[in-house]
């Protein structure tokens, strides 16, 4: 009887500590989502009164749905975010796994450099984004002005130009990141005995076939963490296009053809999402954002079977 | 096949500290040779430097008379077995044999004819699936000697191989490394701490301490004749017993005094030590050459009195811890006595088998003298 007790008490205290979580998870997340999808089946007609929008929505069933799979602004945001998680993910990964080797060298001031690399991350993304708008803006932006230097003259400006907007909203995105990446592959790369690089070493590997065939096969856990990180962080993205691209060109920008409609060049999925939002259009964001959901589940579970590493 | 040659190896670190001080032997083609010292003795960080994975600070390494002090670890055809099996986590055994000679690109069928003769060779034929870890500490040794056999290399290294396993397997992979050298006739350099696997393993010992060479020598070699007081407490088990005694030589050979009993070494054993006698020495006797005086006919100038303290019972044979006023030996007994604790026994050394030390150098005084 005594150990019962004991054990009671524990799992009590247990759910007393667990409890201020569970408190806002539910209130903050849980019902939020629950409740968004009760909305994705209704709609606010013209006639709402806004003052109690929500209470005076109306059930469609599956329009909102049907609204946006026959919609090609809505296709178009999904495909500029398979684009922008193309540009940005690899390049994450790339670019942190190359600073965490250089910087797990033993080289001077590596503390030093782990610091700086690390510490874009800790400003706010919209404060990032609007100092790289200065310095890339056309004719007296930094970039542009070295670009000019060069001799490579965009026009528009990289943030203007169709082509390049968006890649280098992800590159300035990349950049912001690294610091993160190197964090990660640097703790795995830790983790890697140095015994099993002097055993490839006497087995005749180089610093190539080293990097090919143990270090990149023994961070592959961070590798499926950073894609399946990237693709939430690509469908989730909004900051980086309301701060670098909505401000100066309007939703999205810069505009191109898409079929019959003129569509934001760096119309990612987030900031249309936001955009219907602002219209009023809850439920159909709601319906948005559970599309980009089961769009999200079905990545990861690919990414989970292709890159398991086994057991 | 390879013979290696060390000239005055050095390593000085960065900080300042030398690891190796002066390091010079010789591995004949196919010998077994073993570094043996205590922890942190330099033996580790010479057998690195001839891997490649440390550099050389001076002094010349040749491996088949030539110099490879700058040739990277993967030029020098050497395979090494660490400590830690360093196999690679995420390959199966089969990939952790072939890695080396797939870097090396070797025909496929080449690779697989070599990885399974050597899975076969260490029984690892039923494990060429698996990753390092689903398998035993055991097997994964065996693994990586695995890996290191396919390559046949000039010299294979061994990075106190055995000393992550438990003690039973311990002898059992002792037996199968002995086992694979014969099989394989190919150079050697295996280093321990384990002065039994040194004694059991090795054609030839190098003693290493404080990053100096002590001896190199043949085992039965440095078991009867130790260059100095380490060689001879390092090599055998229980150590060799040490004993700070007065010393006079006359023709009768010398007369040692420890102040609870005297000794009498005969002139035979002596031989070398007629000049530069110091006037204290250090007596050393090993376990094994220590008697009960009851299975002896008296023998007045070899015998030791002291209390009985510990009895140690291996079955075939006891460890007796005997305390005189000054000293404690050790005595490596038959059981057919038996000894009360607290009790006074009186024991008899062998003294054609006595070392002497000198007390202060810690040279042995009869070293040339055999």
């Amino acid at each position: 009887m005594k150990f019962d007790k004991v054990k009671l008490r524990e799992s009590v205290v247990s759910y007393l500590f667990l409890a201020p979580f569970l408190t806002v998870f539910v209130v903050f997340l849980g019902y939020p989502a629950l409740y968004s999808l009760y909305i994705s089946f209704r709609t606010a007609p013209f006639s709402a009164d806004w003052y109690n929008v929500f209470g005076s929505m109306q059930y469609v069933g599956l329009a909102n749905y049907r609204e946006l799979l026959a919609d090609n602004r809505f296709w178009w945001s999904l495909f500029c975010t398979f684009i922008y998680g193309l540009v940005t993910i690899p390049s994450s990964i790339a670019l942190g796994l190359g600073l965490a080797i250089l910087l797990n060298n033993k080289l001077k001031g590596r503390n030093f450099f782990r610091t700086v690399f690390y510490l874009p991350n800790v400003l706010d993304l919209y404060v990032v984004g609007t100092i790289w708008v200065l310095m890339l803006s056309p004719n007296y932006g930094l970039v542009d002005v070295l670009l000019s230097k060069l001799h490579i003259h965009i026009s528009g400006g990289l943030l203007g130009n169709p082509w390049t907007a968006l890649p280098t909203i992800g590159l300035v995105v990349v950049l912001k990141g690294a610091g993160f990446g190197m964090i990660l592959f640097l703790s795995a790369i830790q983790n890697i005995p140095e015994s099993v690089y002097e055993a490839a070493e006497i087995d005749g590997a180089t610093a190539w076939q080293k990097l090919r065939y143990i270090t990149i096969p023994l961070v592959k856990p961070v590798i499926l963490f950073m894609i399946i990180t990237g693709t939430m962080n690509a469908l989730n993205a909004f900051t980086e296009v309301y701060a670098m691209a909505s401000t100066k060109y309007g939703y999205g920008g810069p505009f191109i053809k898409f079929g019959n409609e003129s569509v934001g060049a760096t119309s990612l999925s987030g900031l249309y999402l936001y955009l219907i939002f602002e219209r009023g259009e809850y439920g159909k964001a709601a319906a948005f954002s559970y599309l980009l959901m089961i769009f999200a589940l079905i990545i990861s579970f690919i990414n989970q079977r292709f890159l398991r590493t086994e057991k | 096949m390879a013979s290696v040659q060390l000239k005055n190896i050095r390593k000085v670190y960065d900080n300042g500290h030398e690891a190796v001080k002066g390091a010079s032997f010789e591995v004949a083609d196919r010998e077994f040779v073993v570094l043996v010292g205590p922890s942190g003795c330099g033996k580790s960080t010479l057998l690195r430097m001839i891997a490649g994975l440390e550099s050389i600070s001076s002094g010349d390494l040749l491996i088949d008379g030539i110099r490879v002090n700058d040739l990277p670890a993967k030029d020098r055809d050497i395979a090494m077995v660490f400590q830690n099996y360093a196999l690679y986590p995420h390959m199966t055994v089969y990939e952790n044999m072939a890695f080396s000679l797939k870097l090396r690109n070797f025909p496929k069928e080449e690779i697989d004819k070599r990885v399974r003769e050597a899975a076969e060779m260490l029984g690892l034929l039923d494990y060429l699936d698996r990753k390092p870890k689903a398998m035993s500490g055991g097997q994964r040794q065996r693994v990586a000697v695995g890996r290191a056999i396919v390559r046949r290399p000039k010299v294979f290294l061994f990075d106190e191989p055995l000393s992550n396993l438990d003690a039973k397997l311990r002898v059992q992979m002792r037996v199968e490394l002995i086992k694979l050298h014969h099989r394989l006739q190919s150079t050697m350099i295996y280093v321990t701490h384990d002065q039994v696997e040194a004694m059991t393993m090795a054609d030839k010992i190098v003693v290493v301490n404080k990053g100096e060479i002590q001896q190199v020598a043949a085992p039965i070699e440095l078991y009867r004749n130790p260059i100095n007081k380490f060689v001879a407490g390092f090599i055998g088990s229980p150590a060799m017993n040490f004993c700070e005694c007065s010393i006079k030589l006359d023709s009768s050979g010398a007369l040692l005094d420890e102040g609870t009993f005297k000794i009498k070494l005969p002139p035979e054993r002596v031989r070398s030590l007629k000049t530069n006698c110091p006037e204290k020495v250090l007596f050393g006797i090993r376990p094994e050459c220590i008697y009960d005086a009851r299975a002896t006919t008296p023998q007045p100038e070899a015998t030791i009195e002291g209390t009985v303290e510990v009895v140690e019972t291996m079955g075939n044979e006891i460890f007796v811890q005997i305390a005189t006023a000054r000293n404690e030996l050790t005595a490596r007994l038959s059981p057919d006595f038996e000894y009360q604790i607290g009790q006074r026994y009186r024991f008899v050394v062998d003294v054609n088998k006595a070392h002497l030390f000198d007390a202060v150098t810690e040279k042995s005084l009869l070293y040339d003298a055999l």
